[in-house]
């Protein structure tokens, strides 16, 4: 049957006999016929009705009539011409979800049924649309591709087209799909839309041909559930709830009853579930909510339960990123004893409108006794319980401040705060006679989340009096906790002037912690490290507070020092070197990206799948001066495998003069990851992490019911036609025929005329009427 | 004993517990409290009651006193050390050096805090009180103010609804407000002499009119200025304590209970 992709031209030839070209046949033929029709005038003179000659001599004209145009031998001529070069497109979608259905009825098999109709038309040039466009040789070809393409970006495979096919090379478009499109065209399209956005209308404008359609439809509804989407700010607070809205639809589920389950996982932790019944509208929102416990990016997922035949669960699941950062920060203060340094402390902290503090100090003494019993006194008992069992969870940071191990069972309550520290809470400890060592901490488990080695106390108790300098070490120095300048040198000059009264003793470096602060013979007094997701830091000393009250700067005065002056500018220095100390060591505990040497750039909206990805880590040391040459290396966990240590990582590139290093990351399969990259900073790593979302694996599937919507509006751009389930019976329409464009034959079709049966019937219809006539006439 | 050692060894082992003294001081002031008291020629000399007091709050509280006051004229940096100061008085204070009133504004708005004691007599000195008064307008104009009954200085260790001393002349504290909180805080009701102590440990003074009950509640006062000088609107935050915990286990709907008025 001719199709398509040729200009037709149909005509009546004469292939032989007397419209052969031959005149004389042609004048003799005639004139014998004249002679036959005048016998036969002659002979039916006798016949008195004029009606009866008439229509004997009619026949006898029929037929001599009919004679002469079979010896013609008249053919039915139909001959195409194709204009040099120009095919049809046939662009078979082989993307995933075309693979929907039961073997032998997918809707991969109908389509390819469809393109191997439209290509044994001839002309047309066969392609595979999926993540790209790719020629098919030939109808075989189709056989070596699958319904396994992680995408459908069809507005992409139209400008591919046009450039891979050559401009002007094309008649016409037909995109064999189930029209679902994953890509630009959906989501500049959404639903509702009546035509094509600007850019997409423009793309398909220059391919100057009608974007035809043969839409895939299933025969029934599939029967599938989907999370089409989790939506959800990009932003939220932690410990704040913030509401999750998951978008569900539901297909071919007839009268099923019961219920879907539904589970919201934050970083792979399951934070909620939820029944959706069945029954009800096909596409529902099922609103949660979501408490993101930890500053950080999180990366949230919502699941529905397999149903048994499902058609895919692959769109069961889909995933959204929110990077979660503080309103307050939440500070449980809990003091051994009322003392100078709890006082300034306690001012610092009250002053801070980004800090939410609970504070709880001991106020009584062993011997109190009778001296507190009764109601005379405000004194409550201390809430241990409701503290460390029923609240912890609810700090960012816990400070213990001079506060000792023994007198307030602790112990008993040491695994819900090691739990706290392995999730990523802050542990403060500030030294004092009751801490430490000193405080019964030594070979407690306490001691095992603090970045020093305690040993048993020694003569001194624990704690020793007297006057220290405190000293930065080479890691301190640049180290944005301990920097209070904002240049390394000016840092050190900054310390300098600083003294601390009395420190707690019998303590060890640890290995992996950062020892910040020494005194002069080397015995830590600042230092800080890192318990799983935890930090904790120690300050081995309980005379911060005077660099608060300004009494820091008088020692050089009281006591002869002459290295540390006096003045009012020094005072106001050491003020603002306690706020700015306290202020980092806080911002660190809890996670403060700010405080991060190690930055991410990473794309805020979800990557579609197979799109590179570019991700610019910045290294930069406390003083915010650029760290050039360090190694990167980067890995990608899933969520909720994030681990202390880096597995899998794999080398990136060394930062450039401004401390950038680019990492160009691989295609990314469907789903969410989270991007963490190390480098090495002072011999000691640097972690920043990040979420990277791949949307478009799940968008292919998620939306798993067909639909025409979108080829419907390539047509009405275009200028094209959508076909349902198969290809088209007539010919596909193309553009006009172009005079100035090459043209060559494509093919002839001759048709006889003369030598069909029926002709035959005719002439004997014609004989044996006149024959009957004449005998019943009368006449020979 | 004393007199059969040799004047230069008493005057060597006099300097000696001098320093070892004046160390214990200084190097225990770190984690320590101690009070320094400023030596303004405006009455006697408040040693043992500044004693008792220390003593007092060792026993009851489980604040760290030094037992031994430092004394410190007003003009002395060093009384930038001690963010506890004590003045008392039962005559005119003679007015303050330019110096004294520089180094007091910086003690106050650094943090520190004063507490004033009229220990007139039989009365409150008028004469002590009106120079105090016009010596601290020097330091910061506002000048003093009744304190709130309800303020958490009467809370902040024992419940109290009166501010009494040796006397009860009057049942009020004055405060001068620096910031958010009382940077000076003043009795007129001789604190100091219900707590002065004769050198074989009874009381020094008769407490009038109440007796031993009102040296008690003038105890109780004692000691809840330091825990107010300490812990500043501490238990103003723990009345809400069980909110609070109960807010972090995230129950985020309601209002916090009203505070107090500091």
């Amino acid at each position: 049957m001719p199709t398509s992709t040729e200009l037709w031209h149909d005509h009546l030839e004469w292939a032989g006999g007397l419209w052969s070209g031959r005149s004389l046949v042609l004048v003799l033929g005639l004139a014998l016929a004249l002679a036959v029709l005048a016998l036969a005038a002659y002979n039916s003179r006798s016949l008195v009705s004029l009606r009866r000659r008439a229509v004997l001599l009619g026949m006898r004209a029929a037929l001599l009539l009919s004679l002469l145009l079979v010896l013609a031998q008249p053919s039915w001529v139909t001959k195409s011409d194709r204009q040099s070069g120009k095919r049809i497109a046939v662009v078979l979608d082989r993307s995933g979800s075309m693979a929907t259905g039961k073997r032998g009825e997918r809707r991969w098999d109908r389509a390819a049924a469809a393109v191997r109709s439209l290509g044994e038309r001839g002309g047309t040039a066969l392609w595979a649309i999926g993540d790209h466009l790719e020629p098919l040789r030939d109808l075989r070809d189709i056989a070596r591709v699958q319904p396994d393409a992680a995408q459908t970006d069809l507005l992409t495979a139209l400008t591919s087209l046009r450039e891979q096919a050559g401009q002007g090379t094309l008649q016409a478009v037909v995109l064999v799909s189930d029209g679902l499109d994953t890509a630009a065209l959906s989501v500049r399209n959404g639903l509702g839309t009546t035509a094509l956005d600007a850019d997409s209308l423009q793309r398909v404008r220059d391919l100057g041909v009608p974007v035809h359609s043969v839409h895939i439809d299933d025969t029934k509804p599939v029967k599938d559930v989907a999370v089409a989407a989790v939506r959800l700010s990009k932003f939220g607070f932690a410990r704040t709830y913030m509401p999750v809205s998951v978008d569900i639809e539901m297909s071919g589920l007839g009268d099923e009853k019961g219920a879907l389950s539904l589970q919201l996982r934050d970083n792979g932790k399951l934070v909620a579930t939820q029944a959706v019944p069945i029954a009800g509208l096909p596409r529902r929102t099922i609103e949660l909510e979501l408490q993101p416990m930890h500053v950080g990016p999180h990366i949230v997922q919502a699941q529905l339960a397999p149903l048994p035949d499902e058609a895919t669960i692959a769109n069961n699941v889909a995933y959204a990123g929110v990077s979660v950062v503080r309103d307050r920060v939440r500070v449980l203060h809990l003091a051994g004893q009322p003392s100078w340094d709890t006082r300034f402390l306690r001012t610092h902290l009250r002053a801070n409108p980004a800090i939410d503090l609970v504070s709880f100090y001991i106020m009584v003494g062993d011997g109190a006794g009778a001296y507190v019993a009764g109601e005379d006194t405000t004194l409550i008992p201390f809430p241990a319980k409701e503290i460390f069992e029923d609240s912890l969870s609810g700090f960012d940071l816990i400070i213990l401040h001079n506060f000792p191990y023994g007198p307030f069972q602790l112990d008993h309550y040491m695994p819900q705060l090691t739990r706290h520290m392995r999730v990523g809470g802050g542990l403060l400890v500030l030294g004092g006679p009751l801490a430490l060592s000193a405080g019964g901490y030594h070979g407690t488990p306490l001691a095992d989340l603090l970045p020093l080695q305690l040993e048993p106390p020694a003569e001194d108790g624990g704690w020793a009096e007297g006057r220290i300098v405190p000293t930065l070490t080479p890691l301190g120095i640049g180290h944005p906790l301990a920097m209070l300048a904002r240049d390394p040198a000016a840092n050190e000059v900054a310390w300098a002037r600083h003294r601390w009264l009395g420190r707690n003793t019998a303590l060890q470096a640890r290995e992996g912690a950062s020892v910040l602060v020494t005194d002069a013979s080397g015995r830590a007094l600042l230092a800080v490290g890192e318990v799983a997701d935890g930090r904790s830091a120690v300050l081995a000393t309980g005379s911060l507070w005077t660099w608060a009250f300004g009494a820091d700067g008088l020692e050089g005065e009281l006591t002869g020092d002459q290295a540390v002056p006096e003045s009012e500018a020094t005072v106001a220095d050491a003020r603002n070197d306690y706020h700015r100390l306290l202020d980092q060591l806080t911002a660190w505990l809890v996670h403060d990206p700010d405080f991060d040497l190690l930055r991410l750039a990473v794309p805020a909206e979800a990557v579609p799948v197979g799109q590179p990805l570019r991700v610019v880590a910045t290294l930069r040391d406390g003083a915010g001066h650029p760290i050039g040459d360090a190694p990167l290396k980067w890995a990608l966990v899933e969520p909720g495998q994030l681990t202390s240590e880096l597995k899998g990582d794999q080398p990136g590139p060394r930062t450039d003069a401004k401390g950038q290093g680019s990492l160009a990351l691989p295609s990314l399969t469907p789903g969410a990851w989270l991007l963490v990259v190390e480098a090495l900073w002072q011999g000691r790593p640097q972690r920043a992490t990040a979420t990277i979302v791949v949307t478009a694996a799940a968008a292919e599937s998620a939306h798993i019911q067909p639909s025409d919507r979108l080829l419907q509006l390539l047509a009405k751009a275009s200028g094209g036609t959508v076909w349902s389930n198969g290809a088209p019976v007539g010919p596909v329409p193309v553009i006009a025929h172009d005079p100035n464009d090459a043209v060559s034959r494509a093919d002839t079709v001759h048709t006889e005329v003369w030598s069909r049966p029926e002709v035959l019937v005719w002439l004997l219809l014609l004989l044996c009427g006149e024959w009957i006539l004449r005998r019943r006439w009368g006449l020979a | 004993m004393l007199r059969l050692l040799p004047l230069s060894t008493l005057v060597a082992l006099a300097c000696l517990a001098s320093a070892l003294s004046a160390h214990a001081v200084q190097a225990a002031q770190a984690s320590a409290v101690q009070f320094a008291w400023l030596r303004a020629n405006a009455g006697p000399e408040p040693s043992s009651s500044l004693e008792t007091w220390a003593q007092e709050l060792r026993l009851r509280t489980s604040i760290a006193m030094v037992g031994q006051p430092v004394a410190l004229r007003p003009d002395d940096r060093a009384l930038l050390k001690y963010p506890l100061l004590y003045l008392s008085g039962d005559r005119a204070l003679p007015p303050l050096s330019d110096a004294a009133v520089a180094l007091l504004r910086r003690h106050f708005s650094s943090g520190g805090t004063l507490f004033v004691d009229n220990v007139g007599r039989a009365e409150p000195s008028a004469a002590f009180d009106t120079s105090l008064r016009q010596q601290l307008q020097r330091v910061f104009p506002q000048g003093l103010q009744k304190v709130p009954p309800g303020h958490v200085v009467f809370r902040s260790f024992y419940r109290l609804d009166r501010a009494l001393g040796r006397r009860a002349d009057s049942h009020d504290l004055e405060g001068l407000r620096v910031g958010n909180h009382y940077a000076v805080l003043y009795s007129r009701n001789d604190l100091a002499g219900a707590l002065a102590r004769q050198s074989f440990g009874g009381y020094a003074l008769a407490v009038v009119p109440g007796g031993e009950t009102q040296r008690e509640l003038a105890l109780r006062l004692a000691i809840n200025l330091v825990m107010y000088a300490l812990c500043l609107d501490y238990k103003d935050d723990q009345t809400h304590v069980l909110y609070l915990l109960s807010r972090r286990r995230g129950a985020t709907g309601g209002q916090p209970p009203p505070r107090e008025p500091e």
